[in-house]
């Protein structure tokens, strides 16, 4: 009884917090190649934290590049903020794999550069990159160029980078794919933390399952060839979650709900 | 961080000493006429006699190399810059711009001299027709490889061609650019010596380090010979030393040909 009424409560939650992002029968497919998304249905709310994961290849990319409105679709509906993904780049921050710094601009103009090509006068940006760069922890770096910085200090510039132009809406390309573990939880518990004072919604691709349980609201979990989602999984450990979350038995459990949910789409190998 | 540290000062020098001594023992050892090889004081000396030709042949090719080399560099950038920005232009154009590359400067000197006849004018043009090249070619490859990742960074911010170009593909470049720089400036002093020969006037004052270095050989005179390799030598020294430096300054902060510290 109990059950049927959160279930009823949380649903009523989801219809009052706007839709974000929006994908209505979306599939994806390059001229002559194979098709690499099928159909999908998405919909991400405000204030959502939602993780894609599947195997290589099923498109999880694909769909961050769709929103961000770096590649078009074949067919179906996109919509961002109401509008077309089209004219949607102010509300749109972008992480990407690796941490995609102009290697000749320090710490600080890197992050200043979206502001830059909005036309935001340099006094302004350098306050906002200031702001940003002690928020991440990195306000002695900000002269530094990057390859002066360890990888996770790269991560770091290029989420406030993401961050400088106050998007509602932040896309996150396996950003810390290629970072050690330690670094990543770390990186993971500061991205909570920034949550906290900007409130940005997530979409965030991700090969790890315990960092998508850590921080998402929501997981889905993509099948691949063609690429379409399979399963979603409600993460409700309420935030702000910390290191402590992590030794959580129910965190725990739901990692291995996940796993499973992945290992299943995988198929045996 | 130093531009040059003890070491790499000492070790070419005690080189040089060590050359120069061999220089001697050799001349002293197989009794070589100075026809054939002048001892470096004999050099010297010719230097010292010959200054006044050596100085106005050397300001004549610098003048040269100067403005040949910059005229050089600027149609080079634009025209790299235009290359980059359009696929049809890269598509249309670039082919000319090799052809013009295989074709070899000296079967084409005559024709300039022909056209702009004797004198600084066809010497500059050979100039820059023998940097042109490497600028381009170098320039307009570092403009054409952006990284894809950093395109869609710019895409995704809704950046204009305008603003891709000076804020992504111009800085991306710049490494470059500058190894083209580099390249021409060593060949710079080359053309500019050729076109000498080819296109140099004979009256005094007016005569570039080429054309002094004809009128030596043809009087015979060696040693002299000698100290005007040595002087075009440095122009050179000088051309590529101004390039490097350049390249220090632009790129020692963020490029790894540069070390962290």
């Amino acid at each position: 009884m109990r059950q049927a009424l959160k279930l009823i409560v949380d649903n009523q939650l989801r219809k009052d917090k706007s839709s974000l992002v929006s994908f209505e029968k979306v599939s994806k497919q390059y001229a002559s190649g194979p098709q690499i998304l099928d159909s999908i249905d998405l919909e991400i709310a405000r204030g959502d934290f939602v993780a894609l994961i599947g195997p290589s290849s099923c498109g999880k990319s694909t769909v961050l590049k769709l929103v961000a409105n770096l590649i078009t679709q074949s067919s179906g509906n996109i919509t961002v903020g109401g509008g077309h993904a089209s004219d949607s780049s102010e509300k749109i921050g972008y992480v990407f794999q690796d941490a995609n710094l102009l290697p000749w601009a320090t710490a600080k103009e890197n992050i200043g550069l979206p502001l830059k090509l909005g036309h935001i006068p340099k006094e302004k940006r350098d306050k906002v990159a200031e702001r940003l760069l002690s928020l991440v922890g990195l306000g002695q770096a900000a002269d530094k160029f990057p390859r002066q910085l360890s990888g996770g200090m790269k991560m770091r510039v290029s989420i406030a980078r993401a961050l400088s132009t106050q998007p509602e809406l932040l896309l996150l390309d396996e950003p810390f794919g290629a970072l050690d573990e330690m670094t990543r939880d770390d990186l993971n518990e500061q991205l909570l933390k920034l949550r906290l004072i900007q409130k940005w919604t997530a979409l965030f691709v991700t090969h790890s399952v315990a960092e998508a349980v850590f921080l998402s609201s929501r997981i889905l979990v993509m099948s691949a060839n063609p690429g379409k989602i399979f399963r979603e999984i409600t993460v409700d450990f309420p935030y702000p979650r910390t290191s402590i979350t992590r030794t959580n038995p129910l965190f725990q459990k739901k990692i291995l709900e996940v796993s499973q949910a992945l290992h299943s789409v995988r198929g045996p190998e | 961080m130093k531009l040059m540290s003890i070491g790499s000062v000492a070790w070419p020098v005690a080189f040089g000493m060590f050359f120069i001594a061999i220089w001697y023992l050799a001349i002293h050892l197989f009794k070589i006429p100075v026809y054939q090889l002048p001892t470096p004081d004999e050099i010297v000396l010719a230097g010292i006699a010959e200054h006044k030709t050596l100085l106005s042949g050397a300001i004549q090719t610098t003048i040269a190399c100067v403005i040949g080399f910059v005229t050089s560099v600027i149609v080079a950038v634009v025209l790299s810059i235009l290359l980059a920005s359009s696929q049809w232009a890269y598509k249309g154009v670039y082919p000319y711009v090799l052809i013009l590359k295989m074709t070899p400067v000296i079967v084409l000197a005559p024709i300039i001299v022909l056209w702009f006849g004797q004198g600084l004018g066809s010497i500059t043009i050979i100039t820059f027709l023998i940097c042109f090249f490497p600028i381009v070619a170098n320039t307009t490859m570092g403009l054409r490889s952006t990284d894809r990742n950093l395109l869609d960074l710019f895409d995704v911010y809704r950046a204009n061609r305008h603003q891709e170009m000076l804020y992504l593909r111009i800085p991306h470049a710049m490494p470059y650019f500058l190894t083209g720089l580099k390249i021409a400036a060593a060949l710079t002093p080359i053309g500019a010596l050729y076109g000498d020969t080819i296109a140099g006037m004979g009256s005094g004052a007016e005569a570039g380090l080429g054309f002094v270095v004809v009128v030596f050989s043809s009087q015979l005179k060696i040693p002299a010979l000698y100290a005007a390799a040595f002087t075009a030598c440095a122009i050179g020294f000088i051309f590529v030393g101004i390039v490097s430096l350049l390249h220090w300054k632009l790129l020692r902060k963020w490029h790894d040909s540069f070390s962290l510290n």
